[in-house]
């Protein structure tokens, strides 16, 4: 391939933040004119070097090069990228649900002269663009009152008003529905007979088979390999195994003695809507239930719901209009406040340690003891000292590194807070335990560790519920794994039978099923 | 850690004081000494006691995410204004002075109710108030003055010219029974401190340095004793000191060793967590506020019984200082932080600023711009002790 | 579930002012019972010799003109940043002084020394409310905390300007500026607030600045994620508030003929705010109407006035505000509006019962 054939080479971008390295020494090339796909799993580092490339993290936060149509280029912000022609489409959307369509189409890209807005104009071209990616609605219409599906198609307006010439599309399809889906990646299609230039990140291996010219592979923050359509093996196995293939060494610890009784928990029929967008549907007729002494897994990809399915049965702390049962050793408990929770024996371990786990400007001792202050308390009165040897216990059991506990929670590792949102909730003692990416963003050392409590937990005959993306993790400790997608459980598996691949599968085939209901 | 390191720790944990310090000394340095004589030592503590008490109660509110009450002086003037009618009918001392402390409780627990329940903006709510009360207060006194006759009212409560605690020892040109006081808190306080040490090292515990506990203890027992001093050389221990003291100990164990004030803290300091852990925020919102209502007609009390009368115009940007102080003293603007004992050195040191420029004859004007920046100073030094941190 | 018509104001066009105007409607109802003759309105001469208009109603219109203008710059403020501004009263004192002590300056008051007092008082008073804007966009401390700052000592930087003797400006201009120029017989301050208003709606109508401001003050990161700096917009809205402040105080200044410390634009700074929230603008930021906070200012003069005819203590006005400030507040939070369409729903389900029960078969 000659230079002028690539409107894209990023040559040795490495980008860390403290204590991680997201990007390392990634190389992508992109083609003029084709659709590039980019996939990997959650935090392998896709949407860092989409951020990269767009600005959003300027020049000079990054080493390496970007070269954009045959020059070296310095973004410092996103108004330059686009200027050149590159926009991105981001996966949390960034229109504002109470403004019309056409104001959110062209803001910060208005119509008219400099600062003064010609609305005729503004609407007119909206109307335009509209009609382009297929939608009828007008301009005037509320953000709000179009659903997510039509949203998303806003936005690939939007990024057509900017003229793009490299259009990139961050998880355009998560929240779609198979016939919008289609929908969109046919336009992409379109647009490529016109002359755009795509990437697309996309975790849905059919799609990214479906539309792309090129995929390229990321793991851990490298490259791992790029196919070519036409010269490598573009099916969707192929994809899987260049996205997944790592060992599974010994990186979990043993389970000695794994009994398994009685039902801890059981849930049924479970619905729950969007706080905020009512007719969306977020958990979707969902049963399972965990046993004692278990450690069951939930896997799926990022939007499938599972954070939302634990806040929400975790005494409704997420979602409205929920509906469904659930048991408790048997016995039928309605949660509408996460005090109820507790007290009936649940324990939920955030995925947001620091905004929603830990009071970072407090000291170990008191964010050890804030879901429990009974155990340290009596009548309203504080005993500071057992609340010290608490958190001291803690410490040792979890070998939390710090020089004090009086030390605030603010100035520990990743992994070290971790550690102490688990002391919090393993103080509570509960029965069943709801941990969200217990592990995420945590050194290796310390997941094992980690991994150990889990199974010291199990063993005193505690239940354990991991929701992880990452599936090594998900296979090595868990007796079983639901797999959700979309909200829906999709497919459950013993330890013995569940690999990588039936996982993903699993994912993949509600698109299927859809499919088939088209047909 | 290094010694600069050392140093720098010690200045970032001690600021207030330090800043008090220093700031006194510049106020002596300008007044020639003045402002350190047994009259003035005196008035810095019975003039501001109401400062004292109102900044503790507005401390609970600013901790649950820095809403702050702007009503309370307005309330301090309503419930002065009731019980000062209520004594002037005759009803008896104590029944009226339970009855100013359940005014300002229900007043409190009025506005605490919209806060917490029905979420409506702290800041409208107090400011609503602020208007609601004064104008009552209005309404009940018909623009008139009211004066408080009730002497044992007026000196237990620290007004007039006998509001002492009397000298049980006759001490001739010096309050003995104050210095007695004096030394017997600093004793307390020592034993105590000894104590916590002690058992703390038997358990193996965390326990600190040694050297800054008895450094600490030191300063304070010498500040203590300077104190005492000064005032057993005036008339001794005001009345009003009595109320102070009771507050601040009552609420720096709230604040300390309650599971309440544990709350507090952690509402401020991360409210979705605090959720989570399963705690009813709204309970505590509703406290913090409620509380507020209690010690402003506390404050009421304390004021009616300085000023021997009830005005519709008293309280008047009384909340200005609560609020000041609250800062100044190191409570975060976002919460979450800020103590009893901080806050009570920010009223001191907006107590020694007030009348140290008394006494330099600044013009009124002068001294609100100063306070403004002062308050200025302590938010930014906030702000950017905050961003170091993150 | 949840079908258009929310019962939220706001957001709807014209359906934010219903509110407003039904309670306009109200008051000037309760007034024509109360007192048919307080709708007069006469021709008379003033004290220079000039046909002006009298009546109660050219006093409510005109009396709340500095009101409406530091409403309409305070529904910017709390637009942008979700927060209010409560210094806008001492800062207003502060720029009074500055342009009394500009036309001092010089032998005599012409037309372009009052001029250059309007341009420096609008530069410095800028400088002020800017202050402000800097400490909640760059430093991000809470509007009300941060304009507690001047709200406390601004009056005193106006008297430091002044002096505590007040000098007077007396000079036909400034009398024409502060009540009605020879020939027309409408007060100026009218035209002021007209303006005003003219100038802000041509702004946000034909320029970006009103998505700008709407998006910041809806969702900051979406609106950062569009390139919109909203440290730029927020410091723009104190901008904006600055010269409105600016013209209130000089218009109360020319008023008095003087700056009188203790009374010019006291309390301004709650019936402010109430206006912005009377309006049916949010309190906590994002879409704005400006006309509706104008509407709002009239409402509260209107409402002090007819309190003032009733013979009601002034202080006590203040409380009767205050009591509608809650009101309001109260029927505007999520948490009533909850309760409320709660409550809707069931009715209009039942009455679908009662219709089934009726229809059916």
């Amino acid at each position: 391939m000659s230079e002028s054939d690539n409107i894209l080479e990023m040559r040795g971008i490495t980008k860390e933040f403290p204590g991680v390295k997201a990007l390392d020494n990634v190389n992508f090339v992109v083609r003029r004119g084709s659709i590039h796909a980019l996939v990997g799993e959650n935090g392998a580092g896709k949407s860092t070097l989409m951020n990269v490339l767009s600005g959003l993290y300027p020049y000079g936060s990054y080493t390496g090069d970007i070269i954009y149509e045959g020059e070296v280029s310095k973004f410092y912000k996103i108004k330059d990228s686009e200027e050149k022609g590159i926009v991105i489409i981001h996966q949390e959307l960034a229109l504002v649900p109470y403004m019309t369509i056409g104001e959110n189409m062209f803001l910060g890209n208005e119509r008219g002269k400099k600062y003064a807005i010609d609305w005729d104009k503004t609407h007119a071209e909206a109307t335009k663009y509209l009609k382009i990616v297929g939608l009828t609605d007008s301009s005037k219409t509320l953000i709000k009152d179009i659903g997510v599906g039509k949203q998303q198609m806003v936005e690939i307006a939007k990024a057509l008003a900017k003229n793009a010439r490299l259009l990139i599309l961050d998880e355009p399809t998560s929240s779609l529905n198979e016939a919008d889906s289609k929908a969109l990646l046919d336009l992409l299609l379109e647009f490529k007979k016109q002359g755009l230039t795509s990437i697309i990140i996309s975790h849905k291996i059919n799609e990214v088979s479906y539309v792309a010219d090129d995929i390229t592979i990321i793991r851990d923050g490298k490259t791992i390999e790029t196919l070519v359509k036409g010269v490598d093996d573009l099916s969707e196995e192929r994809i899987i195994r260049g996205m997944v293939g790592r060992e599974i060494e010994d990186r979990f610890p043993k389970r000695y003695g794994v009994s398994i009784g009685e039902p801890a928990l059981e849930v049924e029929d479970w619905n729950v809507y969007h706080p905020i967008y009512a007719e969306k549907k977020v958990i979707d007729h969902v049963s399972f239930h965990v046993n004692k002494g278990e450690v069951v897994g939930f896997a799926g990809l990022m939007g499938a719901g599972r954070t939302e399915l634990a806040m929400s049965i975790f005494g409704r702390s997420y979602g409205r209009d929920i509906s469904g049962k659930i048991r408790i050793h048997g016995k039928e408990v309605t949660l509408h406040s996460p005090r109820q929770a507790i007290d009936a024996g649940l324990a939920y371990v955030t995925e947001d340690r620091k905004g929603s786990g830990l009071i970072l400007t407090n000291p170990i001792t008191i964010n050890t003891t804030l879901a429990n202050m009974k155990g340290v308390s009596n009548r309203g009165v504080i005993d500071r000292d057992k609340e010290l040897s608490v958190a001291e216990k803690y410490r040792q059991k979890l070998n939390t590194k710090t020089p004090s506990v009086r030390q605030n929670v603010g100035k520990l590792s990743g992994g070290n807070q971790q550690k102490v949102l688990l002391s919090k909730w393993m103080y509570a003692d509960p029965d069943i335990l709801i941990l969200d990416e217990p592990t995420r963003g945590i050194d290796v050392g310390a997941k094992y560790e980690i991994y150990c409590i889990i199974n010291d937990l199990v063993a005193e005959g505690k239940s354990v519920i991991m929701i992880s993306s990452e599936m090594p993790e998900v296979l090595g400790m868990c007796d079983r794994i639901y797999v959700l997608a979309e909200g829906r459980i999709v497919g459950e598996f013993g330890r013995e039978e569940a690999s990588q691949e039936k996982i993903m599968a699993s994912i993949l085939s509600v698109d299927l099923a859809e499919k088939e209901k088209e047909i | 850690m290094t010694s600069k390191t050392k140093v720098l720790n010690f200045v970032q944990k001690y600021t207030m004081i330090i800043a008090l310090v220093l700031v006194t000394a510049f106020f002596a340095w300008r007044t020639n000494g003045k402002i350190l004589m047994p009259q003035n030592i005196t008035n810095i503590i019975s003039q501001n006691a109401y400062v004292f008490v109102l900044a503790t109660g507005m401390l609970m509110c600013i901790l649950t995410g820095g809403n702050i009450d702007l009503s309370v002086g307005s309330v301090v003037c309503f419930v002065g204004t009731v019980g000062a009618v209520m004594m002037d009918r005759d009803l008896n001392m104590w029944l009226a002075v339970l009855l100013m402390l359940v005014v300002g409780l229900l007043i409190g627990a009025w506005q605490a109710f919209w806060i917490a329940y029905v979420k409506v903006p702290p800041f409208i709510t107090t400011l609503a108030g602020m208007l609601i009360f004064r104008g009552l207060s209005n309404v009940v006194l018909q623009g008139k003055t009211m004066a408080v006759t009730n002497e044992k009212f007026v000196q237990i409560f620290g007004g007039g010219a006998n509001c002492y605690v009397p000298d049980f020892f006759g001490g001739e040109n010096i309050n003995i029974l104050c210095l007695v006081v004096g030394i017997l808190a600093c004793i307390i306080y020592l034993v105590i401190t000894t104590r916590n040490q002690i058992t703390r090292r038997k358990a193996n515990l965390e326990s600190g340095s040694l050297a800054a506990t008895v450094i600490k203890a030191v300063i304070i027992v010498a500040v203590v004793i300077f104190f005492t001093l000064r005032l057993a050389q005036y008339k001794g221990l005001p009345m009003a000191l009595i109320w102070v003291v009771a507050v601040i100990m009552i609420y720096s164990y709230v604040t300390s060793k309650t599971t309440v004030g544990r709350y507090l803290y952690a509402v401020g300091g991360n409210e979705t967590a605090t959720k989570l852990s399963g705690i009813d925020t709204r309970k505590i919102y509703f406290f913090a506020y409620t509380n507020m209502g209690l010690l402003a007609g506390l404050a009421g009390i304390l004021t009616i019984a300085r000023l021997t009368s009830a005005q519709p115009t008293y309280g008047q940007n009384y909340e200005m200082d609560a609020i000041g102080s609250c800062f100044i003293g190191g409570a975060s603007a976002y919460g979450g932080v800020g103590t009893v004992p901080g806050v009570i050195i920010g009223a001191l040191l907006m107590g020694v600023i007030n009348i140290g420029m008394s006494i330099m004859g600044v013009d009124a004007n002068y001294q609100k711009v100063v306070k403004g920046l002062v308050l200025l100073a302590a938010v930014i030094f906030d702000v950017v002790s905050k961003k170091k941190n993150s | 579930m949840h079908d258009r018509k929310t019962l939220s104001r706001g957001n709807n066009g014209l359906g934010q002012l219903l509110i407003p105007l039904i309670a306009l409607a109200i008051l000037i109802l309760f007034n024509l019972f109360r007192d048919p003759g307080f709708y007069a309105i006469g021709i008379s001469v003033n004290n220079s010799g000039n046909k002006v208009l009298t009546g109660n109603i050219i006093s409510v219109i005109d009396s709340a003109s500095e009101l409406a203008i530091i409403a309409m710059g305070m529904t910017i403020v709390t637009a942008a940043t979700g927060g209010q501004d409560i210094s806008v009263g001492a800062v207003g004192t502060i720029a009074g002084s500055i342009f009394v002590k500009i036309l001092k300056g010089f032998a005599g008051i012409n037309i372009w020394t009052v001029l250059l007092g309007i341009l420096v008082c609008c530069i410095v008073t800028v400088l002020f409310t800017s202050f402000n804007g800097m400490l909640v966009s760059v430093f991000r401390i809470q509007p009300m905390i941060a304009t507690l700052i001047l709200f406390s000592c601004g009056r005193s930087i106006a008297y430091w300007i002044i002096g505590s003797a007040t000098p007077q400006i007396i000079s036909p201009i400034i009398s024409a500026m502060g009540m009605t120029i020879p020939g027309i017989p409408i007060p100026t301050p009218i035209f002021g607030v007209i303006l005003v208003a003219l100038v802000l709606v041509l702004l946000f109508r034909f320029t970006t600045l009103r998505l700008y401001t709407e998006s910041v003050g809806v969702n900051q990161g979406a609106a950062r994620l569009n390139g919109i700096n909203p440290v730029a917009i927020k410091m723009l809205s104190f901008v904006i508030l600055g010269i409105c402040v600016a013209i209130a105080g000089i218009i109360g200044t020319c008023r008095m003929g003087q700056v009188s410390l203790k009374t010019l634009l006291v309390d301004i700074e709650m019936d402010a705010i109430l206006a912005v929230a009377i309006g049916g603008n949010s309190l906590g930021g994002g879409r704005f109407r400006i006309g509706a906070s104008v509407l709002g200012a009239y409402i509260i003069q209107m409402l002090t006035t007819t309190l003032l005819a009733m013979r009601v203590d002034p202080v006590n006005i203040k409380a009767y505000k205050a009591v509608m400030i809650i009101i309001i507040v109260v029927a505007g939070s999520p948490v009533i509006k909850r309760k409320l369409s709660q409550l809707w729903n069931r009715l209009r389900a039942g009455r679908a019962k009662v219709a089934v029960q009726k229809g059916g078969r």
